[in-house]
């Protein structure tokens, strides 16, 4: 430590080894250790994952490929930066990005695996390959983050992880709970119905709309030449995922199918029943009509004609029995708040993100402070009537517009979080009866941000493609970044790394580091471990006809990056002390979860 | 056994027909999939192809839809400009050039599974 004196290094020292439980010692020798940059830990800066160019028929398995260096992006400085600034800089703050990470209970009637069958184009995500195995991955994912929890690029330990949303894949409670728990490090089962026992359409031989991997001759996916793997379904249900936790606070946002039905439909109580039942639908057609004629009821006095057809032509044959399972639960878009409350102190907080004023109110939207220097803005973008895109309702954007006015005054760089990103901010449904405030779409909120120096980044997911986009200002005086992440079901299951840096020149640069989930590129034949079935199911998913997986790694300009702003105050205003105490606090949070593990 | 198949097309009116109906709503216009992927395949294509040709770039291409086409401009470190433009049909077919002079011209598909896969 340089910037803090002797007396105030003690007092830091004391009250984070007494505010976290932990020795003095151990906090005062690990604080007073000087700061080393990660690099030697593994990631995509030394490694990444490829697919083969050989394989069955068009089926391809992974492999080690050659590292990413970061790419610095000059889109909106527009000069070739400061050659001095890697000898110069030092971190304002270090983050992970989690986004979409679809937490899967694949078990459950209220899945809609069938309407792929209707339209892959149209229903792709409703089911997928690797669908009993997400517990796994964000497991995975979780150790991936805590292996890059010191920076790669100036060593600062991370101080606050953010999800931006679609944390559970089928608007259920159960998957709610168990991503909390496992970023929480908490042990999950990822399974409903029948004890230790797989019942669902993946061991169904005869619908061929979906891959059978006890077998797969007969499916689109044998087809394509994916494998037989006997077992596994009853291996990725029976077993108890464990997690890590993660080291640092977490926040959370809306993603729209943490707000919808399959991120697409207002939940009605047909659908309601549908998840607590014993039957689940195997043919689209009475999934359609079972399922969306409720909603299109409510909206249309027409389909009551369904109603009338089902009763004579008995659309509910196209169901099968499964065990029944009163854990369930669909959710509410206020249940979502209230399950976030439903959590551990470390590593916290306690609503992450929500607080009581979310729950009084009914306000699905916050403000926190990863760091006194980062003010974090979270969003719910999505549309509560219908459809998976969003927008900005109007009375978030006038509140985000005062917040970051604040921050602009108090000097604090601003990040906003949503789950839509710039491409997908054109829902413009409305509910077709009553009052509803007007939604903002793309330009005019890109526009509102550009009006604030300080917000250097909007940290978005939704497309599950990883993405890297500048918006600068019109008159040339700088602008944001745009981060879109891509998610933890699609290929390539990435999440980022972000560092704000001070380039200590008049620039700042944000680095992102891309994260493989802790799993082995190669799965071994018959690998059921935890980190085996994490790492299946990254094969699998990079085979998902259905989804266009390559696409989704983004390019080499979307992944490591170095991304460079002018500096959008003074920031030498910045003391080091006042930034080291910021590191000590997160170094400290650090030590208590790995002296939690070692215990 | 006709029944069953009678049945079946049963079924499939049931679900096109409840389908149809929701045409009618002021909501159908938001019931398609997620926005952006075919654009940010272009972007994405024509990044690679600046990547493998090992273009300097000072600013990357930002793409948009019009007329039937997908359109990138971006800016070489130098200042010349950098285009891509992909006409809406199938396949999708890639041309991506600096100041003028063609670097590639194909389909866009390969182009980004050669990008996913070891050489």
């Amino acid at each position: 430590m340089s910037g803090l004196d002797r007396r105030s290094f003690l007092k830091v020292s004391a009250a984070l080894s007494a505010s976290l439980g932990l020795s003095y010692n151990m906090v005062g020798s690990a604080l007073a250790a000087p700061l080393v940059s990660g690099t030697d830990q593994l990631s995509t800066l030394q490694e990444t994952i490829r697919q083969r160019t050989v394989g069955n028929l068009q089926y391809r398995t992974l492999v080690t490929g050659s590292g990413e260096p970061y790419l610095p992006r000059l889109d909106i400085l527009k000069r070739e930066p400061g050659a001095q600034r890697a000898k110069n800089r030092r971190s304002i703050g270090y983050l992970g990005h989690l986004s979409d990470i679809h937490m899967i209970d694949a078990q459950t009637p209220a899945r809609v695996e069938p309407l792929l069958a209707q339209s892959v184009a149209t229903w792709n995500g409703s089911a997928r390959p690797q669908d009993t195995l997400t517990a796994n991955v964000l497991s995975a994912m979780v150790t991936a983050v805590n292996t890059l929890q010191y920076s790669p690029v100036t060593g600062v330990p991370v101080s606050a992880v953010v999800n931006t949303g679609d944390s559970a894949d089928m608007y259920s409670s159960l998957e709610l709970q168990w991503y909390i728990d496992v970023l929480d490090g908490k042990p999950v089962q990822p399974n409903s119905g029948t004890p230790k026992v797989y019942d669902g359409m993946q061991s169904w031989l005869d619908t061929e709309v979906i891959w059978h991997p006890e077998e797969p001759a007969g499916d689109a996916y044998g087809d394509f030449g994916f494998p037989r793997v006997p077992g596994l379904l009853d291996a990725a249900v029976s077993q108890q995922v464990e997690s890590q936790g993660l080291s640092a606070p977490w926040y959370t946002v809306y993603g729209n199918h943490d707000s919808l039905y399959f991120g697409f439909f207002p939940v009605d109580s047909a659908m309601r029943s549908l998840a607590l039942g014993s039957s689940k639908a195997y043919e689209w057609p009475a999934l359609v009509h079972n399922y969306l004629s409720g909603w299109a009821q409510q909206q249309n006095p027409l389909a009551r004609f369904g109603h009338m057809i089902n009763t004579n032509f008995g659309a509910s044959s196209g169901f099968r029995d499964v065990a029944s399972d009163q854990e369930r639960l669909l959710i509410t878009q206020m249940s979502f708040m209230q399950a976030h409350f439903h959590t551990e102190q470390f590593p916290g907080p306690i609503g992450h993100g929500f607080t009581q004023d979310n729950l009084d109110t009914g306000k699905t939207y916050w403000a926190a402070d990863a760091s006194p220097r980062i003010r974090l803005l979270g969003l719910d973008t999505c549309n509560s009537v219908i459809g998976a895109d969003g927008a900005v309702p109007q009375d978030q954007f006038d509140w985000l517009r005062g917040e970051l006015t604040n921050a602009r005054q108090q000097n604090k760089f601003a990040i906003v979080l949503s789950h839509h990103n710039s491409l997908t901010l054109e829902n413009d449904a409305r509910p077709a009866i009553g009052p509803s405030q007007p939604l903002v779409h793309t330009e005019e909120f890109i526009s509102m941000l550009n009006e604030f120096p300080n917000m250097v980044a909007w940290l978005n997911g939704h497309t599950h493609v990883n993405t890297i986009t500048a918006h600068p200002r019109s008159d040339g005086t700088g602008g944001f970044w745009e981060l879109t992440a891509a998610s933890c079901i699609d290929f390539p299951q990435q999440q980022q790394m972000v560092e704000i840096v001070d380039n200590r020149d008049g620039t700042i640069s944000l680095f992102t580091t891309v994260v493989d989930h802790a799993s082995s590129a190669e799965w071994t034949e018959g690998d059921f471990s935890q980190t085996g079935l994490a790492s299946l199911s990254r094969q699998l998913a990079s085979n998902d006809f259905t989804e266009n997986p390559l696409m989704r790694r983004g390019s080499v300009a979307d992944r490591n990056t170095e991304l460079l702003l002018p500096a959008p105050f003074d920031t030498a205003t910045i003391s080091d002390a006042e930034l080291e105490v910021t590191h000590a606090a997160a170094k400290a949070r650090v030590l208590r979860r790995e002296s939690q593990v070692s215990r | 056994m006709i029944w069953p198949d009678i049945r079946r097309v049963g079924l499939a009116a049931v679900g096109a027909a409840t389908v149809a109906l929701l045409v009618g709503c002021s909501q159908f216009a938001e019931l398609q999939p997620v926005a952006g992927d075919e654009i940010t395949s272009v972007k994405i294509a024509t990044n690679d192809v600046l990547v493998d040709k090992q273009v300097d770039v000072l600013v990357w291409p930002v793409c948009s839809f019009a007329d039937e086409a997908y359109t990138c401009q971006g800016t070489e470190v130098g200042g010349a400009a950098i285009t891509s433009s992909v006409p809406v049909q199938e396949p999708l077919l890639l041309k991506v050039s600096v100041d003028g002079k063609v670097l590639f011209q194909g389909p866009l598909k390969p182009v980004i599974t050669e990008a996913a896969r070891t050489p």
